[in-house]
Parts: structure tokens; C-alpha cells; sequence
């Protein structure tokens, strides 16, 4: 009983130092901006000083579960500071991209790249973002990126319980190809993928233990104007995943997707649809093979220059309830109806509210979030 | 006879009224560089692409942006001729830009005469100013026309 009680006053307050220190950070990131009195999110006179380019993504997420039937599998409230750095450099034709996130659930160096310009492409060496579908390039764990506070289940990260491989070790080659405005995007990553035990876990550059195997993936998509924000594309992915659970032993799996991504007036769409085909190996060398279909639809109305209202609908078909593979992953968001307002505070921060009803493996629960989200320097 | 002629004064005199008002409100917007420099013209495209942080690299040489943000009509302009967005969308896209691929956001400015001055110290600099301040100023120098007419 005593020990159970330290160990409450001790996540409390690890909780707590945790808190102080992100509110430190956050003031003296904000005194930063302030003095600088710069505009938009272009370099400031701090960033310039450097030969590269620091990006700083902070923010705190307020989760408030209710209703949860008729099990209780999360907690019912969560408050998360998270802390994203990511900087970059150029020395000639090489390019250096790193990528470190820390908050109270994980820390990962979440990108580290070595690459090489090739004209309109350039080569990557390292461990980046799987160009798997639109979501996980283009947003990642820049929350104030994001109009939502949430992503789509489909594209949860690893750490989440994600279904689908976020991040790959490897190479990757990727550019744009211009004919007059318009833009063709192409990119091929080829590395080393996960593992599964308890969830997803991705290859470690630091840590790099574990069972992993090869994993391809590819991403095309048509820019009406070139490196503008409108495309509409496909991708795909075959990655061998071993699996260290009582049953399986691996899966190849296949992914493929089309995407969406269009603005209209003060309207913005964001869509995807994806089919994920896994073929199970049991200790017993039997194969079993199932498939399940995901697809989203994020619209988001910028009603006012500061105000977005949004709304996403999510669902999975096709073998779900009876697939070994999705039983894996008992925190994969299955189906999701949400609505939240976005409004920008400042140039560089955001406070989102959201408010959703969400299904997992058989249960069904209310889910209301909280963000403050900022960018510095 | 008499009539002809007066017409013919007052039609000359409207249109060179005309073309007078046309001169006072049309203005080009230029690429700029330092007189140094050995940055040559650069196309619409190339300099999108290079104000959206992306690398763009032409007879051996990289040009480094600077943002000219000393005044809300010529920042309103490039955002409406050459970035073709709106001024979020154009901030939001910059941003989303480097943080996919790498690169380097533009340096903003706010004062004309600090901008001058970097474009004047940095031979791989550019950025754009309207051409009537490339001639009031020494040590720059027009490199290509982004943008030419009137402004209502």
C-alpha cells in the first residue's frame, strides 16, 4: 500500500517537474519571439545567426475520456507537454536534417538525415518519415501544423498504437518534378521496418536492437501548382514485419492509398483512403492472410482569418473484428466522429478544442481535447 | 476647321493626362542583387521556389532570399504575382516546406535601408524592391522584371 502510494507521489511529481520545466521553456521561447518582434514564421534574427534552421514545436494536450463502455482500457484524463526540435543545415550539396521529440509518454529521435541534392531530387540517408499516404509527411509531430489536435486513427504514430509503419531507416529519394506551374511529387523509401511486441517500434538509430526486416514505399502526386499545398496522389508500401506474440511470428503486409488535398476558398479538404492486406505466420508455419479497408475525410471551414471550424469522420471496413492482425493494436481507432475550432492566437501559436466520439476493439467512449500550440523561434 | 482643332487639343490633352496618370501609378516590381553580385535573372518559378525555402541553384550559384516586408503594398504584390497565395497560405506554406524537405526560411525584413545594406554586403542575396528604389539606391542592381502594371 505505502509503496503504491510513493509510486503515485512519485509519477505526481516527476508529472510536476515535468510541467515547470515546459512552462519554463515556454516563457523563455516566448520572451524570444517577443523581443524579436518578428512577423509571420520566416527567420528571426536568432535563427539567422545560425547557418540553418531551428524550428521549436511546444505545446500541451488536455485529453478528457468519459463514457467509456462497456470497458475501461485508457485513463480517463491525460495532460501531455511535448517538446518537437528540429533543425537543418546545408554545407555545399549535402543536407542535414534531425528531428527530437520529448513528452511525458516517449522520447525518439524521430528523424535523423544525411542528403544529397540531385538537381530537382535529393538522396536521403538515415531514418525518416514512411511516405506512406498524405497525414504522415506532411504533418508528423508538428502539432501546430495541424488544424486538428488529433490525427486520423489510420495514421496514429507508433508510440500510439498505430497500425501502420510511421518511420523507416534506410534510404530515401524523393523530388519534384516541374512541367510549366504544375508538379509532380515522387518519393522512394527503401529500409529497415518495425517489430511488434507489445506495439509498433520502430527502428532506433540509437538503440538499434530488435528484429527488423526490409520495407519499400512510394508516394506520387500531382501538385496543380508545384510545391504549392493542393495534391492529390497515391502511395503504396510492402514492409515484413516480425511479430513476438503467442501466436504470430510475422506479417507481410501491403498498403495502398490514394490521397487528397484541396483548398477552395476558405474551405479545406483532407482525404484519404487506405487498404492494408497482411499475411500472418503462426508458430505453427500456417499462413493466414485479411484485409481492412480505412478511409478519412477532414473538412475544415476558415470561417474568419483566425478562426477554423473542422470536422473529420473516420471509419475502418472489412475484416475488423475477427482480423489477428488489428487485434495486435487494442488501442487502433477504429471509427471517429469529431468536431473542434482551431483559432490562431498569434503569428506563431494556436489553441484547438475538439470534441469526439471514438470506437476501439469494441469500445465505445466521449473524448473531449485541449491544445495550446506554439512555433519558435 | 476651327471646331477640328480644338477637338484635336483636347484629345491630346486627355491623352496625355491619361498616359501621365498611367506613368504615376504604374510601377515594376524587380529581382534585386548587389552590384557585386553574381546572381543573373532568375524566372518567376525559380524565384516562388526560392522565397518558398527551397534551394535553387543556377549557373553554379545559390541565391539567398531576403523578404522585403518594409511596406504592406510590395509584400501584398509578390504575394499576388509571384508566391500566387494568400499571405497565411504563403506562411504556412513556407513553413511546411522546410520542415518536409529542409532548407531555410527567408530572412524577413522591415526597414528598407537594413534590407539595402544586406543585399549590398551579401553578393548572393536577393530580393525584390520596386525599380525606382533599385535607382535611388548604389550597390544594387535590377536582375529581372517579377511584376509590371498599375496599381488601383
Amino acid at each position: 500500500m505505502n509503496q503504491a502510494i510513493n509510486q503515485l507521489n512519485l509519477t505526481l511529481r516527476t508529472k510536476f517537474i515535468c510541467a515547470v520545466k515546459f512552462a519554463l521553456i515556454y516563457f523563455l521561447l516566448n520572451s524570444m519571439a517577443f523581443a524579436d518582434g518578428h512577423a509571420g514564421h520566416f527567420s528571426s534574427k536568432i535563427a539567422s545567426k545560425l547557418p540553418g534552421d531551428l524550428l521549436l514545436f511546444t505545446d500541451f494536450t488536455s485529453i478528457n475520456r468519459f463514457d467509456q463502455e462497456p470497458k475501461q482500457k485508457l485513463g480517463d484524463n491525460d495532460l501531455i507537454p511535448s517538446l518537437n526540435a528540429f533543425y537543418t543545415f546545408d554545407y555545399n550539396k549535402f543536407r542535414f536534417l534531425g528531428e527530437w521529440l520529448v513528452n511525458t509518454k516517449s522520447h525518439n529521435l524521430e528523424r535523423l538525415q544525411l542528403g544529397w541534392h540531385l538537381g530537382e531530387s535529393s538522396l536521403w540517408l538515415g531514418r525518416f518519415h514512411n511516405p506512406i499516404g498524405y497525414w504522415n509527411m506532411q504533418f508528423h509531430h508538428g502539432a501546430f501544423l495541424q488544424t486538428s489536435i488529433s490525427r486520423p486513427g489510420i495514421m496514429a504514430f507508433e508510440t500510439g498504437g498505430g497500425v501502420i509503419p510511421n518511420h523507416l531507416t534506410g534510404f530515401l529519394w524523393e523530388g519534384i518534378h516541374e512541367f510549366e506551374k504544375a508538379g509532380l511529387y515522387y518519393t522512394l523509401g527503401v529500409g529497415a521496418g518495425p517489430g511488434i511486441t507489445n506495439r509498433m517500434h520502430a527502428f532506433n538509430i540509437l538503440d538499434p536492437g530488435g528484429s527488423h526486416r526490409p520495407a519499400v514505399s512510394f508516394r506520387l502526386g500531382y501538385q496543380p501548382v508545384s510545391y504549392g499545398s493542393d495534391e492529390f496522389g497515391i502511395s503504396g508500401a510492402y514492409t515484413e514485419i516480425p511479430i513476438d506474440s503467442n501466436k504470430l511470428t510475422q506479417t507481410k503486409q501491403l498498403v495502398t492509398g490514394a490521397y487528397a488535398n484541396w483548398h477552395y476558398k476558405s474551405l479545406h479538404l483532407i482525404s484519404e483512403a487506405v487498404y492494408a492486406h497482411n499475411w500472418l505466420d503462426n508458430y505453427s508455419n500456417k499462413q493466414t492472410n485479411s484485409g481492412f479497408f480505412n478511409t478519412y475525410g477532414q473538412l475544415e471551414w476558415n470561417f474568419q482569418p483566425d478562426w477554423t471550424l473542422f470536422g473529420r469522420a473516420e471509419g475502418t471496413f472489412g475484416n475488423v473484428h475477427n482480423n489477428q492482425y488489428l487485434a495486435l493494436f487494442p488501442k487502433y481507432v477504429e471509427d471517429r466522429f469529431m468536431v473542434g475550432m482551431h483559432y490562431k492566437l498569434r503569428h506563431n501559436m494556436a489553441l484547438k478544442v475538439e470534441a469526439s466520439r471514438d470506437h476501439i476493439n469494441n469500445d465505445h467512449f466521449n473524448v473531449v481535447m485541449f491544445q495550446w500550440s506554439a512555433l519558435f523561434p | 476647321m476651327k471646331h477640328l482643332r480644338i477637338l484635336l487639343i483636347i484629345s491630346a490633352l486627355i491623352l496625355l493626362t491619361t498616359s501621365k496618370l498611367y506613368a504615376l501609378s504604374s510601377r515594376s516590381l524587380v529581382l534585386v542583387t548587389s552590384t557585386s553580385s553574381p546572381v543573373n535573372t532568375l524566372t518567376i518559378q525559380e524565384v516562388r521556389k526560392l522565397f518558398l525555402g527551397v534551394p535553387v541553384e543556377k549557373n553554379g550559384e545559390s541565391p539567398v532570399p531576403l523578404l522585403n516586408n518594409c511596406e504592406p503594398l510590395i509584400y501584398e504584390v509578390f504575394l499576388q504575382k509571384v508566391a500566387f497565395m494568400s499571405a497565411s497560405a504563403y506562411e504556412s506554406q513556407t513553413l511546411s516546406v522546410v520542415f518536409r524537405l529542409g532548407g531555410k526560411r527567408p530572412e524577413i525584413y522591415s526597414d528598407l535601408n537594413a534590407l539595402v545594406n544586406a543585399l549590398q554586403q551579401h553578393p548572393g542575396a536577393v530580393s525584390f524592391l520596386w525599380e525606382d528604389q533599385v535607382q535611388a539606391n548604389q550597390g544594387i542592381k535590377s536582375v529581372s522584371v517579377l511584376w509590371q502594371g498599375s496599381l488601383e
